[in-house]
């Protein structure tokens, strides 16, 4: 299934949503062609960069706009070829399967095919075909005599054309590449003609893994993309793996997807698929099916690792897809949310995820206490609540004070300084006893405020009130129970 | 009605990032609400003290001193605060700050209960703020625990307490008030009324603000409830009081009648000096008779004549008079100790102007040969202590430090601390952090900081906001600067302005005065709180070098000198190699080679006189005996530059201008200097003479001119001045021309004798450089860091003057260069320590093993307990070399690297094959240029070749000439004109270099300096202002430069006024580090 031949399609600074992300904070990230040309380099703190082209378009980087082009793009390079992995550690670059394509031209092409979609996105782009990833990349990377924007690395040849690429193509670490640089070894073929025994004893396996690679030895292969209806979601790992904890690290928020879109369209999940897509050997399917159908990613959790900690496999793991098998209609109950009584966690949890899936993730909210200044308001703060759980509301003190948000406008009387009487909303409340004043201020830097507070007794109950100093005005602020 | 309170617990900016005013703004805030007096309680600190002192007593106001103490009280840390109201009070305060510091981490200051108890007689007590002991407890409820606690302060006190009561406009304050008054009158104390100041006006709560924040390291946004509430901590009217506390007024009573108990000031004290150990029987001025006559035998010898004689008589008469001769006999006491170790040490300053320093050994001046003016060091008018500064040699001086703690006690011996208040980049740093920019916002904003101080900076934002253009203190594209950088950061500036504004002058943190010591007779704790500073083993006082003169403490400057450091071992290591015995005063003076080196500017590496601007005035001044060094010593400096003093001085030197004076009666003391004063007492001898002025009289002049100039004063003095030489017969116009001519350098200017103290050091580094440079530059380059060039650029220089110079290596180098046998005389061997990040523990293995001699092959290395970037390090900068004599010199290091990098990770296992790997077959050896670059890179130097050297071919190709050769084509344009002018027809030249020197100075007008180097030599090039502006960060940041200009000579003098710039880009240079706008 899978192919010996890969191609390799950079587009660095390729497509045009991408190109607005060139920024993270305050160093640049990314950077395109014209700025670096001008200077301009990746991991430039942006005042040197301003330095260098003094009229920098500077955009902030976006991970969700990138995220979203590269499955735009991969989308349109999956009608290319069934198997396309997005390099997940340079945006921008794709790994693409490119055999048997034999009857459809060969590879050449897929070469032609590819570089016209991606000179869509950009004009620089460049592609390579050959027998391995890093001599693809390689060869997307050297410059070419002819000036070509696609390559092909003949069968075999993967080992000669590393032979005289620099070595700061290769992936290593950087320890690595220091010593070598010191020792005069710049190219992968000077890398390649030391002996391996003398390479691992001055650098063990991470010395062994580049040497590997600079003899054109790389295990990276494409995976197949999966676009598809059925909800599902496939995550590959960055290499094989034979332990359980990496899969369960990205079994969690492949779950908490599946989760989330099923509550959009109102499901709860009763049974999925779990797919280990295996290192050169068949792929291995369990099946979890649920005693109750669940709108929480937490027991769905539970329930796939006890299947996976039961398996034992013939290979390595390279990628994981969950299907999911069966969906049911969530409970339609709603509910009586300040009822204390009401405890029904499961309805509780459809009815959560109802909401959050309809109204946004921000929808529901538990109160939590914070420290943010003096003013009442500057107290606490709506939190998000925990998504796999019924929020526990802070324990109830015995004069608490409900908060209008935002405070009402009221014309105060005084005498004596003190408040006497607040028309509020048309009526008149008799002030029977005023504490105060207690006077708060601050917050100068942002939103000045400077308040003298009063707790007013009247008839109707107890109010707050407060006296904003800079413009004379009286607001309520809430009330006392 | 005004006067019914005092403020008795009131914060400074020395309640370090508590206090949002100086302690001189919150007296002019009391004088101006009329209190009658006010206390300056700071947190366990007394630093702003003398400055809160001096400014109650000239607006006369009852300047209470007090402090904030914190009390460990059941294991709880807790405020209390205390009043001194009498000397032994204050000397109980001190006491008990000086154990907050001394017993507790840094940091954290606090006193036990029982140490408390042991020190409150003179004291008063308030129960303190909110976290007050007994406040709290009342605010937790615990009333009866409350009540006892007061009680037990009221015995330890013996009644002298009082319950503190405040009003911010808070709930949790007024609802423990009532419970507070009750306390009071159950227990039969007074209750008092008190604001907690922390700023002097309401709007200095923000100040605050951004304090707390810097102190818990947050931003204003992340600090929420600990800022506080609102701005009412400020010095409120006593009418606003009154309106309060109307129901009640005993607690504003009570502060009245408080601050009348408390009668101690500052100015009640005058500490004396430690008696120095005498014979029995002799008085201190006796014993200085008897040293002083010892020591002009020893000086003059049978030379000795009335004027020395008389010179001595008055300076022992007014020593004995202000009674200071256990001053000198302390600091004879610590030259001789210095001397004694082999320590070189010199006396510096007016010292020098002194006969009585120098029969005792501590300056090198004959003040009555040069004819130096006593008064400028020691005056009966100006009651202060002398103020002798002594230079040792630096890497020594610690252990001079420690005699003097030894000698006196640390119960009577501190250093001086010095206060760090905010700059401009300090201050628009810490706004950007508090109000949560990046750092690299903050860098950007803080690039437009650089030299202005916080309050300028803040005006320079503002400006830039404003779109105005500069106010005087920009130079020529400044403003552009300002507003690029404005644009890079997207942020509010005004809010930067206006905190960096107010953090001006407020102390940010302390420091170590870089030499200060005081001594008392007395234990000095009692007078001043002591505090252990950071480096270890040594404890500094809570005030700076300002402080000390009006309380009559008296500080002796101790401080390091690089230059002696070299010197001394310079002189050692000649001794050891060459049998040749010299000292500074036996160096044979008069010697015209030295003054021939001098005089062609040949100067690197020679004290004072080596950078730029000197080494263009030498070939125009042509020094040929001492005193031309005294002059050219103090010529270059920003009082004679200011002054304009430096070319008339130059022309009048080289026979171009008439030498001519102010007026005649000036001839005898402007003669020495052509007519131009350039020292500070010829200035203070002008007035004596053409003014009448008495000696004393001439210092107050030459002082109101110092740094800390007052306006009213230099008004009274100037009038005082020109009046006096009206009298004289000297025409108005002359009299302001001279009094102009003096008030343009006066405080800027050295003094003759501290010209004439270094110009020793010239001479002799000079001297040494000249007849010894093997030993000369080995001594430098251990001396490191000091002087103005880095050791690649003195290394340069001393082989282009013939020194052999050899690499780094581990089987023959010591941690430090030393000296072995060459070719033709002494070579010097690099020193371990040149390579680059070696840190403390490298040092600490490498120093034994060399001295062992322990390295012989790279295991032994590897296996001595270096890190992996140590072996590296030492591995890139060839420091292996030795280890691989059969490998061409060009395969060594990778060789040294290959087998280090499989020897560092060990044996494969106990059976492996001992050895060292075998050497791979086709590692690519190192071409001259990596060589060049590696030594850069690891050493900062290199003996491979200099980074020009490598690109001569292509540098010759495009017809640019070496700097020697640019250097012989203005020379050859000046003899062809024959004369020592400016070339009337300049050519236009196009040289290259690297670049080892940018200057930036602010007399310059913006003008930019830069120093290039090649394999031939130095040449300077000026940068004018338009041409930095248009090519900013290109001259500033590129280590090779290429510069087009028009090449201007005058006589020895040769610059190259730069009209176009361009980077060169060479891996050799890249490492390079140019000494920049320093």
């Amino acid at each position: 299934m899978w192919s010996d031949d890969v191609t390799h399609l950079p587009g660095r600074d390729a497509w045009d949503d991408a190109h607005r992300a060139l920024s993270d904070g305050p160093r640049v990230r990314m950077v395109s062609s014209a700025a670096r040309m001008a200077g301009v380099e990746p991991g430039m703190t942006l005042t040197a960069a301003r330095a260098a082209v003094e009229d920098l378009d500077l955009r902030p980087w976006d991970d969700r706009v990138i995220a979203r082009a590269v499955t735009r793009v991969t989308a349109q390079l999956v009608a290319l070829s069934p198997q396309v992995t997005a390099a997940t550690s340079a945006p921008g670059v794709w790994w693409i399967g490119a055999s048997g394509f034999e009857k459809l031209g060969g590879e050449r092409t897929l070469l032609k095919r590819l570089l016209a979609l991606a000179q869509k996105y950009h004009p620089s782009s460049r592609v390579a075909s050959a027998d391995t990833c890093i001599a693809a990349h390689v060869a997307t990377m050297l410059r070419w005599p002819s000036g070509r924007s696609a390559h092909l690395v003949p069968p075999g040849g993967s080992a000669r054309l590393l032979r005289r690429a620099p070595l700061t193509l290769i992936p290593m670490d950087d320890e690595l590449r220091a010593a070598l640089s010191a020792l005069g070894i710049t190219t992968a073929g000077a890398m390649a003609a030391l002996p391996a025994g003398e390479v691992e004893r001055r650098w063990g396996d991470e010395g062994l893994r580049a040497w590997r690679l600079v003899q054109g030895q790389d295990d990276r292969r494409p995976v197949l993309a999966v676009i598809s209806a059925a909800a599902a979601v496939t995550v590959e790992l960055p290499d094989p793996v034979t332990s359980l904890e990496p899969v369960l690290f990205l079994l969690t928020p492949a779950l908490e997807r599946l989760v989330r879109d099923s509550a959009r369209k109102g499901e709860a999940i009763a049974a999925v698929v779990l797919t280990l897509m295996l290192d050169r050997a068949a792929p291995h399917e369990l099946l979890v099916a649920l005693a109750r159908p669940v709108a929480r990613a937490a027991p769905l959790f539970d329930q796939c690792r006890a299947a996976l900690e039961g398996c034992t496999l013939a290979a390595a793991v390279r990628a994981l897809a969950i299907t999911v098998r069966e969906a049911v209609p969530l409970p339609d109950e709603q509910g009586d949310l300040l009822r204390a009584t009401w405890r029904d966690p499961a309805a509780m949890e459809g009815v959560f995820a109802r909401l959050r899936a309809g109204l946004g993730i921000d929808a529901v909210v538990r109160p939590l206490l914070r420290d943010r200044g003096h003013r009442i308001e500057d107290r606490a703060a709506w939190a998000d609540a925990p998504a796999d759980g019924v929020a526990t509301a802070p324990p109830a003190t015995t004069a608490s004070t409900r908060l209008l948000t935002p405070p009402v406008p009221v014309a105060v009387r005084r005498r004596h300084g003190r408040p006497a009487a607040i028309r509020w909303e048309g009526r008149r409340w008799v002030v029977t006893h005023a504490i105060g004043p207690e006077h708060l201020a601050g917050a100068w830097w942002d939103q000045a405020f400077d308040r003298e507070y009063w707790h007013c007794d009247t008839p109707r109950g107890s109010v707050l009130l407060y006296h904003a100093r800079g413009t004379g005005r009286w607001w309520v602020e809430g009330w006392n129970d | 009605m005004t006067h019914m309170y005092s403020e008795l617990h009131a914060h400074s900016c020395f309640s370090l990032l508590d206090g949002a005013s100086t302690p001189e703004s919150m007296v002019k805030r009391a004088e101006k609400l009329g209190y009658r007096a006010l206390a300056l309680t700071d947190h366990n600190e007394m630093g702003g003290a003398v400055r809160f002192a001096e400014a109650a007593r000239e607006a006369g106001l009852a300047g209470i001193l007090g402090a904030e103490l914190t009390v460990s009280w059941d294991d709880e840390l807790t405020h209390l605060t205390l009043l001194a109201e009498s000397r032994e009070g204050y000397g109980n305060l001190c006491q008990l700050i000086t154990k907050s510091r001394l017993g507790m981490p840094r940091g954290e200051p606090a006193v036990t209960l029982e140490t408390l108890a042991a020190h409150t007689r003179g004291l008063f007590a308030l129960t303190g703020c909110l976290r007050g002991r007994v406040p709290a407890l009342v605010a937790r409820g615990e009333e009866a625990a409350a009540r006892d606690a007061a009680a037990h302060l009221m015995e330890i006190f013996d009644r002298r307490l009082a319950i503190e009561c405040w009003d911010h406009g808070l709930e949790e304050e007024r609802a423990i008030v009532p419970a507070l008054h009750r306390m009071a009158r159950s227990l039969d104390v007074p209750w008092v009324v008190t604001n907690d100041a922390h700023y002097a006006l309401a709007s200095e709560s923000r100040t605050h603000d951004v304090l707390t924040a810097l102190r818990h390291e947050q931003t204003l946004g992340e600090m929420g409830s600990r800022l506080r509430p609102n701005g009412e901590w400020y010095l409120k009217h006593p009418a606003q009081h009154a309106r309060r506390w109307q129901q009640d007024t005993a607690g504003l009573r009570a502060s009245v009648e408080i601050a009348e108990r408390c009668t101690f000031r500052l100015e009640q004290m005058r500490p004396a000096l430690p008696d120095f150990p005498l014979p029995p029987g002799v008085a201190a001025d006796e014993y200085l008779g008897r040293l002083i006559a010892q020591g002009a035998r020893e000086r003059w010898g049978s030379q000795i004549t009335e004027a020395h004689r008389r010179q001595l008589v008055h300076e022992l008469g007014m020593i004995r008079r202000l009674g200071f001769a256990g001053y000198f006999l302390i600091v004879w006491d610590i030259v001789r100790f210095a001397r004694r170790e082999g320590i070189l040490c010199q006396g510096r300053g007016s010292a020098a102007n002194s006969a009585v320093c120098y029969c005792l050994g501590i300056t090198a001046i004959d003040p009555v040969a040069m004819e130096l003016l006593f008064e400028r060091f020691l005056s009966e008018d100006r009651h202060e202590a002398p103020d002798i500064d002594l230079d040792f040699a630096h890497q020594e001086r610690e252990r001079v430090i420690q005699y003097v703690y030894q000698r006196y006690g640390r119960e009577h011996a501190a250093m001086v601390c010095e206060q760090i208040t905010w700059r401009g980049r300090s201050a628009v740093r810490d706004a950007a952090r508090v109000l949560g920019y990046s750092t690299q916002q903050a860098d950007a904003l803080a690039e437009v900081a650089d030299r202005y101080s916080a309050r300028e900076t803040g005006k320079v934002l503002q400006d830039g906001q404003d779109g105005q253009d500069g106010r005087g203190t920009l130079v020529d594209g400044q403003q552009s600067t300002v507003n690029s950088q404005r644009s890079t950061v997207d942020c509010q500036p005004s809010t930067v302005d206006r905190i960096a504004t107010a953090l001006h002058d407020l102390p940010r943190h302390r420091s170590i005065h870089v030499g200060g010591f005081v001594l008392t007779r007395e234990p000095l704790s009692t007078v001043v709180p002591i505090e252990p500073a950071s480096m270890p083993d040594r404890t500094v006082i809570q005030w700076e070098k300002d402080d000390l003169d009006p309380v009559g403490l008296v500080k002796i400057d101790l401080l390091g000198l690089g230059m002696l450091t070299a010197l001394q071992e310079c002189l050692h290591t000649i001794r050891r190699t060459r049998g040749v015995s010299l000292d500074l005063a036996t160096i044979p003076h008069g010697d015209m080679a030295v003054y021939d080196d001098l005089c062609r500017a040949d100067t690197v590496g020679v004290f004072q006189v080596e950078s730029r601007a000197q080494m263009n005035t030498l070939p125009r001044l042509k020094p040929r005996c001492f005193y031309d060094l005294v002059v050219e010593v103090a010529l270059i400096r920003p009082g004679p530059i200011q002054g304009d003093m430096v070319h008339p001085y130059l022309r009048r030197r080289a026979g171009k201008e008439a030498v001519t004076y102010p007026h005649p009666a000036l001839e005898p003391i402007l003669k020495r200097t052509l007519g131009v004063p350039l020292f500070q007492e010829q200035g203070m001898q002008v007035a004596i003479t053409a003014a009448g002025f008495t000696p004393g009289e001439a210092d107050t002049l030459r002082r109101a001119m110092g740094h800390k100039r007052s306006h009213e004063r230099m008004a009274a003095i100037c009038e005082k001045l020109i009046e006096g030489m009206k009298r004289n017969g000297i025409p108005e116009a002359t009299a302001q021309k001279i009094f102009n001519q003096i008030n343009a350098f006066a405080d800027y200017g050295f003094p003759e004798s501290h010209a004439a103290s270094f110009a020793i050091l010239v001479y002799a580094s000079a001297y040494l450089r000249h007849y010894y440079a093997p030993e000369y530059l080995a001594a430098m380059l251990n001396a490191q860091p000091m002087g103005f060039y880095s050791p690649g650029t003195l290394t340069e220089d001393a082989r282009r003057h013939g020194v052999e110079v050899r690499g780094v290596d581990l089987v023959h180098s010591s941690w430090h260069s030393t000296m072995e046998p060459g070719a033709q005389g002494p070579a010097v061997r690099l020193g371990l320590r040149t390579v680059r990040g070696l840190g403390a523990r490298a040092r600490e293995i490498l120093e034994v093993g060399a001295a062992k001699h322990a390295y012989a092959t790279v295991t032994d290395v590897v296996h001595a307990g270096l890190d992996r970037r140590t072996l590296r390090a030492l591995a890139e900068a060839g420091a292996f070399d030795g280890m691989f004599p059969g490998e061409p010199a060009a395969n060594r290091r990778r060789s040294a690297l290959w087998a280090v990098l499989a020897a560092e990770r060990g044996a494969a296992g106990p059976l492996a094959p001992p050895g060292e790997s075998p050497r791979p077959a086709r590692l690519p050896p190192m071409s001259r240029v990596e060589l060049t670059e590696a030594d850069y890179r690891m050493t900062g130097l290199s003996l491979a070749g200099h980074p020009m050297s490598h690109l001569r071919d292509w540098l010759r190709r495009n017809g640019i000439p070496t700097v020697a050769e640019a250097l012989e084509v203005a020379s050859r344009g000046s003899r062809v004109t024959g004369h020592e002018t400016r070339d009337p027809r300049p050519a236009t030249v196009v040289v290259a270099g690297l670049v080892i020197c940018r200057q930036r100075p602010h007399t310059a007008k913006g003008f930019v300096f830069v120093t290039l180097e090649d394999e031939t030599g130095m040449l300077n090039v000026v940068i004018p202002p338009t041409v930095f502006e248009r090519q900013r960060l290109l001259i500033a940041g590129s280590p090779l430069l290429m510069v087009r200009g028009e090449l201007q000579v005058e006589g020895l003098v040769v610059n190259v006024k730069a009209e176009e710039c361009e980077a060169i880009d060479a891996e050799a240079g890249r490492h390079a580090k140019s000494h920049d706008f320093h």
